[in-house]
Formats: structure tokens, C-alpha cells, sequence
């Protein structure tokens, strides 16, 4: 599913980059790479998020959002 | 700062100085900045933005008998073509050859920050990695085993804490041991691609090999793998050099085609996927973290700071702030520095005999660059909390906070940091847009910013604003920054609808954690960008005053339509006659002040005439016409044209042609009142939104034609924003007039 989805607090992995080659590239060199985990921090009304990706921080917008597949881990924390 | 040798044999050593050039490559927030403060302290020299093409910091440093030369790389996350500071990194490398590579590594990020570091190493670039942040690192539970690391990637590695100074001799210590060869870690090291790809690297080496007349500072490798990643600057490259261009090409398109087959997924994520294996197994090997799960206290600062319903209210909140100190914490110094200049115009004034250099010292240089100088401290206070707001890391969270807003005009949040910057000035602010991916993005972020009103542009507000507004002054300035912010949305939005149509690329950025900014380092940065504004004052400023006022007071000899001395004389005598007469002291006062008030007013209305003869007065009044409809005279005219060059300069022009010829005892009173005798509170306002908008200065104009690339879009910059300026300060003028006030 993608990672517009996930709740705040929730956790999950990345299964799978979508889009244009060049736009999962870079994605890839911000650290967005399979199997790295994802928190969503925080959410703002136009559902921009602030997620933490293994030890950084990352704002992304939702269109970048539905790019980015992940998987929910079980155990999830609730907030 | 380090090193510095005894006084008497400095001389003799610098002759001998080895001299080694050293290149700082690094993630942004890596911490690379601090790194180049504390290498080359204050002997550092800043890209003048204005018009010279110097793109890097470079800074020196003395250590032992060696003289280290220091260029500050971008930041970069790669060094592909994907961005313009990637290759801009990349061709610093690849041609001018440092002899090392400092590679700024975020220790607690090191999984993100080492992919820069595969790059150096397929690059063959011979490296030392300073591993940065360490004692954060630490803090947050991380350990990193630096002789493991080291050893597998082929490069020493030294911990250091940038902004305490910790390691930076050792890291100074190791750059030498590697330019003398001394280092025994350091070796060629190979990213392994995996089977496939690997075969069909040797393929294209193959290929390439067959003709390596051309091969210069590429190592065949790296070629072949650029050219697989389809890295457009590499093609493009290898068309313009080698002879067997098209065979290699070829050979390309087979292995992709091939590799893209069997591994099901497109070669560049191929390789970049390799390339985060090769970290990954670094990792399992050295790289421990504990507590990894911990909400951190800058996630908690966040909560509040981006927060869905505070976020808007306290960005605006400190941006009010920053607007406000900067007009009432500023206008303290700004007297002290008033009254200076009034002394030495004084000063020289006295020593000067009257004539010819007197005028062009008291009336040109210091009016001149006297009326710039004083705004120095508005200028320092707003470049200091840019600064702030870029090493707290409180930039990037105005980006997000923005973002949705700026949607609305078809950009995302990252364009917004150019805009904040833009208040400060256009020219590094432009630069600033090199962050964008997207190439319609930049071209919009860039012809609007110079709506963003910069710091030169304070002065003439804070001039004209005071003199006619009073106490509302400060309000109607932030109405014009205000306005400027508007023009600039609906601008973007007009060129997005037409001349860029599309969607506004997603967005994506680091929010690197807060961080308690170094005072020192602070005021580095304000200093370096508010030094340009001196440097301005000693060259453009002080040049352009000199030629005001060379063609406001010359030619000397005018034909006056009246004989003004004859005047002057038959109200002496008319006086002196009437004088003749009285006894009373009191009376004799009375009646000599009139005297003297009448002969003023025709002395004046001589000096009107003269200047308006001159060579000011006729150009001004050549482009006059233009300039009616919106309430101005000539001398703002004139005002106008010569702002281009710099917009303080329209201040300093106000200077010369408003003051010349006042007698010495009204000048205490400033410019001011001058201003106040040749315009009204309407025409004072249309020409603020005048100079907000028209032109970009030459500065400006310099860099946008070397970021925009390309002299069409410069030009229409230049003339949408004259088209726009007339535009708004006609609705001003004219409207103001209709609805009764004086124009």
C-alpha cells in the first residue's frame, strides 16, 4: 500500500518505488531503499507528512507519498 | 589559525610551502561548512555574486611546510548529472584534480552519506573521510568501528566535531600523509555490480579501450559506468571525443537492453541498488546502533514548530520578528553611523578650500556613499537571522510548512527557501534555487524572485517611508515587502498557467535535526554575505556617486533665464537701506533673517535651474515624459536609472542631486528633508513600489543570466518587471490622485 496509508506512529518497511526512473533515483539517494523502515511523525491538513526513515527525518508531499509502497509491520504502535 | 609560523622566518618558509589542493565533498547538513570554518578560520575568500563567476568557497590554510588550498564542493547526495551542483562537484573532480578529496561524512546518517562516498571511490579520487558529528553520533547510541570501515573502504578515516574544531589537525595530518603517499590504507577499491552488469562493464571497457588517444583523467571503469547509468553529461562526453563514439554507443544500448532483460528492472536502479549493497554489508560489519526507536528532541521541537495548526502562525511570527529588529534594533547604530558621516562632511568641509574638490568630496563620494553606509547595520541584522534561520535547520522546516501554499502557485516548498533568502539578496538566492529538481520549477522560482524585495531596496524605503509616513513608516514598509510577496504569487501563477504549464513536481527533503547554532558561525555567515554589501559601497557605489555627481555639476557655465546675482544685489541694497533706518536690535534681527531667507530661496531657485541644465538634468528630462504619469520628476528619473546598477545607489543619487547646492546649514538636517522638498507622501509611495519591482540589479541580472542560461529569459525579466513596476505605481499614483490626495 502506499505510505499516504500509514497513520501516525505507525511503522512499516519499503516494498516498492513507483514512478519515473529518474524521480526513483533520487529517491533512492535520499535513502528511501527497500526493506528501510518508515514512521509517520507527523501530518499536516494537505496531508504532508514528516516521517522518520531509518535515522533521518524526511517532509514529503502526498504525490511523493504515493510513490513510495510499503508494508506494515506488525506490533505497530498506536498514539 | 593553526599553524602559523614564527614572524621572522615566515617569509622564507612560504617560499618553500608545498602547496596541496584539497576538495570538501559532502552531503548537505553533512556539516561540510563547519568543517571549511574551522580548516581556514577567516582566511577564506566568498564568490563574489556579483557578476563573477566564482561558484566555490576557497579558503587556505598553513600546516607545517605544506599550504593546504580548501575549495568547498556543494552539498550533494550523488554525483550524477542529476542536479547542477552534482555536476558541478563532479567536474571539480574529474578536471581540476585536487590532489585529495575530504569526504564529510554525517556519522549519524552514515547509510545515506556513504552512497557519496561509492561515487568517490569508482572516481579513483584519492580521499581521506572526516567522519563528522561524531559526539552526536554517540549521543544517540551509535558505534562505528572507523579502522574496520576504513580499511574496507580504502580510505583513512578520522572522527571530528566540525563545530567544536575536534580533528581537524589530524584530519590535516592525513591529508598530507596521502599527498606524500604515506598512507598505507589507501588502495583502489571496486564496486561490485554483481555478474551481469559486471560482464557487460567489460564490454563497454573493451570497447572504449580501443582508442584511448582521448583518455584524460576518466578511468575506463568509471566511463563504462556512467555510461550504462545513461549519465547524459558522460554521452554527451564521450560524442564530442572519442572517435569510436558510435561503436561505444552501441555496445551501451546492448548491455542495457541485456541487463535490463535479464534482471527485469531499469540499469540505473540496477547499479544504485549494487551500490547500496555494497553500504549494507559495510554496515553489518561496523555499524551499531542502539535505541534506534528513540523519539528524539528534535522530533519533539517539531511537534510543535510544524505542528498543523501553529506551524503558519510562528513561521510568520518570526519572520515579523526578523522584519522588526532589523527596522528598530537597527535604527541605533544607524545614528551613530549618521552622525559620523556628518562629521566627516564637516571635517572636510573645513579643510577643503570652496571649489571644484570640495564639491565632488563633500557633495559626490560622501553624500554618496555616506547615505549607503548607513543602512549597514539593517542589512547585518537580516542576513543574521537568514543565517540563524539556515543553521538552526528552521529552513527546511519553513520549506514544509510552505509547501502547501506554494502548490497553489504550482511550486512546492523548496522554492521557498529562495524566497526567504531573496530578502536578504536575489543574487545568492537565485543560486539557491539549484536545490530544485525540476528545471520548469527553477525557471519560475528564479524570474519571480526578484519580487522578493532584497536588502539594497531597504534603503530607499527606510529613506522615503520616514520622511513622509513618520511613525506609520515601519507598516508601510512591510506593506511593500508584503506587496512584493503577493506580485510574486500571482506572477507564478500567471506563468505557470501560461509560458510553464504543468503540475509541480512532488516534493521531497531532508529535515536535518535542530541544531543550537555557534554564535561564531552565525556571524561568519552573516559576515560573508553582508561583506558583498561593502564591497559594493568600495566599488559600484562609490563609482556611480562620483559619475552623479560629475553630470549633475557639469557643464559649470549654464545660461540662467533670469540674472539671479542681479536680484540677490538689489535685495541687499533694499535691505541694507530699510536697515539704515532701525535702532532696535530686536528689529535688526528680524528683518536681517528676512534678508537672508530671500536670498536663500533665489540662490536656490539658481541651483534648481543650474542642475537642471546639466548633463543629469537633460537625460532626466529626456525620459521624463515616461515617467509623469507616475508623479516623478527628472531627479528620480535619473534616481531610477542609476539604481540599476545597485538599488542602493538610488539613495545615494537622492544624495547628490537633492543636496547639492542646499546650504551647509540645512544639510545637518538630511536627506530628509531634502527628499520632503521634491516630493509628496503619493508620489514618495508610487516610487517605492517603482523601485520594488522594475529591475533586477546588474549583480542579479549577471547571475540570472548564468543560472537561467540564457539571454532571452534574462531580458524578460527585465521587462516584465519594468512593464509591471509602471503598471502598479500608475494605479498608485493615478488612483491616489482621484481619490484627492496631492500629487
Amino acid at each position: 500500500m502506499p505510505l499516504t496509508l500509514l497513520g501516525i506512529g505507525e511503522k512499516a518497511k519499503i516494498v516498492k518505488l513507483t514512478g519515473h526512473s529518474n524521480l526513483r533515483q533520487y529517491l533512492t539517494e535520499l535513502g528511501f531503499l527497500l526493506g528501510n523502515s518508515v514512521e509517520i511523525l507527523q501530518q499536516t491538513f494537505g496531508n504532508n507528512l514528516i516521517i522518520k526513515l531509518e535515522n533521518t527525518r524526511m517532509a514529503l508531499d502526498r504525490t511523493m507519498a504515493l510513490h513510495i509502497h510499503i508494508d506494515m509491520i506488525e506490533g505497530g504502535r498506536q498514539c | 589559525m593553526l599553524t602559523e609560523t614564527t614572524s621572522e622566518k615566515k617569509s622564507n618558509v612560504e617560499q618553500k610551502r608545498k602547496i596541496i589542493k584539497i576538495g570538501l565533498c559532502g552531503n548537505p547538513n553533512s556539516g561540510k561548512t563547519c568543517i571549511f570554518n574551522a580548516l581556514t578560520g577567516s582566511r577564506q575568500h566568498v564568490g563574489n555574486w556579483a557578476g563573477v563567476t566564482v561558484e566555490q568557497k576557497e579558503g587556505k590554510v598553513n600546516f607545517g611546510e605544506y599550504e593546504i588550498r580548501v575549495v568547498d564542493l556543494p552539498g550533494t547526495y550523488s554525483l550524477t548529472a542529476y542536479s547542477i551542483e552534482e555536476v558541478v562537484a563532479r567536474d571539480f573532480i574529474i578536471k581540476e584534480k585536487p590532489d585529495v578529496i575530504v569526504n564529510i561524512i554525517d556519522s549519524t546518517n552514515l547509510e545515506r552519506n556513504l552512497y557519496l562516498t561509492t561515487q568517490l571511490i569508482e572516481l579513483g579520487a584519492k580521499t581521506v573521510i572526516a567522519l563528522n558529528m561524531h559526539d552526536e553520533a554517540e549521543h544517540k547510541g551509535i558505534s562505528i568501528d572507523k579502522k574496520k570501515l576504513g580499511q574496507l573502504l580504502g580510505m583513512p578515516i578520522i572522527p571530528t566535531v566540525g563545530n567544536r574544531g575536534h580533528g581537524i589537525r589530524e584530519l590535516l595530518g592525513e591529508v598530507v600523509a596521502i599527498y606524500e603517499k604515506k598512507e598505507p590504507l589507501v588502495r583502489d577499491q571496486q564496486i561490485n555490480y554483481g555478474h551481469e552488469v559486471e560482464e557487460e562493464l567489460q564490454k563497454i571497457q573493451t570497447e572504449i579501450n580501443k582508442d584511448r588517444g582521448l583518455l584524460d583523467g576518466f578511468s575506463t571503469r568509471w566511463l563504462s559506468v556512467k555510461l550504462l547509468e545513461r549519465d547524459d553529461e558522460i554521452v554527451k562526453e564521450i560524442r564530442s571525443t572519442f572517435p569510436n563514439q558510435d561503436a561505444i554507443l552501441k555496445q551501451v544500448e546492448k548491455s542495457q537492453t541485456h541487463i535490463e532483460i535479464r534482471l527485469n528492472d531499469e540499469t540505473e536502479i540496477i547499479m544504485a541498488d549494487n551500490r547500496y549493497g555494497f553500504i549494507k554489508g559495510l554496515l553489518q560489519e561496523v555499524y551499531r546502533h542502539r535505541n534506534a526507536d528513540r523519539r528524539t528532541i528534535s522530533d519533539r521541537i517539531d511537534k510543535v514548530m510544524t505542528n498543523r495548526f501553529l506551524g503558519v502562525p510562528i513561521l510568520f511570527g518570526l519572520l515579523w520578528v526578523m522584519f522588526q529588529a532589523t527596522f528598530t534594533v537597527g535604527s541605533y547604530p544607524m545614528e551613530w553611523i549618521d552622525g559620523l558621516v556628518g562629521m566627516i562632511s564637516s571635517f572636510f568641509t573645513n579643510i577643503i578650500p570652496e571649489g571644484l574638490v570640495r564639491d565632488l568630496v563633500v557633495d559626490g563620494v560622501i553624500s554618496g556613499v555616506g547615505g549607503v553606509l548607513v543602512y549597514l547595520p539593517n542589512i547585518l541584522i537580516l542576513f543574521f537571522f537568514i543565517s540563524l534561520f539556515e543553521d538552526t535547520g528552521y529552513m527546511a522546516r519553513a520549506a514544509f510548512i510552505m509547501d502547501r501554499v506554494m502548490h497553489t502557485i504550482g511550486l512546492h516548498g523548496k522554492s521557498f527557501i529562495p524566497m526567504i533568502m531573496g530578502f536578504g539578496c536575489n543574487a545568492p538566492a537565485i543560486m539557491a534555487t539549484r536545490t530544485l529538481e525540476n528545471k520548469t520549477d527553477r525557471m519560475i522560482t528564479i524570474l519571480i524572485n526578484p519580487l522578493i524585495s532584497c536588502s539594497a531596496r531597504l534603503p530607499v524605503y527606510v529613506l522615503l517611508a520616514g520622511a513622509f509616513f513618520e511613525e506609520k513608516a515601519g507598516n508601510v514598509i512591510f506593506g511593500i515587502y508584503v506587496t512584493g510577496i503577493v506580485l510574486a504569487i500571482l506572477v507564478g501563477q500567471l506563468f505557470r498557467k501560461t509560458i510553464f504549464k504543468g503540475e509541480a513536481s512532488p516534493f521531497v527533503m531532508e529535515l536535518p535535526p535542530y541544531r543550537l547554532p555557534l554564535l561564531k558561525s552565525v556571524l561568519i555567515h552573516m559576515w560573508e554575505k553582508g561583506s558583498i554589501f561593502l564591497e559594493k559601497i568600495g566599488g559600484i557605489i562609490l563609482a556611480a556617486s562620483i559619475v552623479i555627481w560629475f553630470i549633475s555639476a557639469f557643464p559649470r557655465n549654464v545660461e540662467y533665464s533670469k540674472n539671479y546675482s542681479e536680484r540677490v544685489a538689489s535685495i541687499e541694497t533694499q535691505y541694507d537701506s530699510r536697515m539704515a533706518t532701525l535702532n532696535n536690535p530686536e528689529e535688526i534681527e528680524i528683518i536681517t533673517a528676512e534678508k537672508t531667507s530671500q536670498i536663500d530661496t533665489i540662490q536656490a531657485q539658481q541651483e534648481n535651474e543650474r542642475i537642471s541644465k546639466s548633463y543629469a538634468g537633460r537625460i532626466g528630462k529626456f525620459i521624463e515624459p515616461v515617467l509623469r504619469p507616475l508623479g516623478f520628476d527628472w531627479k528620480a528619473g535619473i534616481a531610477l536609472i542609476t539604481g540599476i546598477a545597485a538599488k542602493e545607489i538610488v539613495v545615494s543619487t537622492f544624495g547628490v542631486l537633492y543636496q547639492t547646492g542646499v546650504e551647509e546649514n540645512e544639510k545637518s538636517d538630511g536627506l530628509r528633508e531634502a527628499v520632503k522638498r521634491n516630493m509628496t507622501p503619493l508620489t514618495s509611495l508610487a516610487f517605492m513600489f517603482f523601485t520594488l519591482i522594475y529591475i533586477p540589479c546588474l549583480g542579479t541580472m549577471g547571475i540570472m543570466y548564468r543560472e537561467l542560461g540564457s539571454a532571452r529569459w534574462t531580458l524578460f525579466a527585465v521587462v516584465y518587471g519594468i512593464s509591471l513596476a509602471w503598471i502598479v505605481a500608475f494605479i498608485v499614483y493615478q488612483g491616489g490622485l482621484i481619490l484627492g490626495f496631492k500629487g
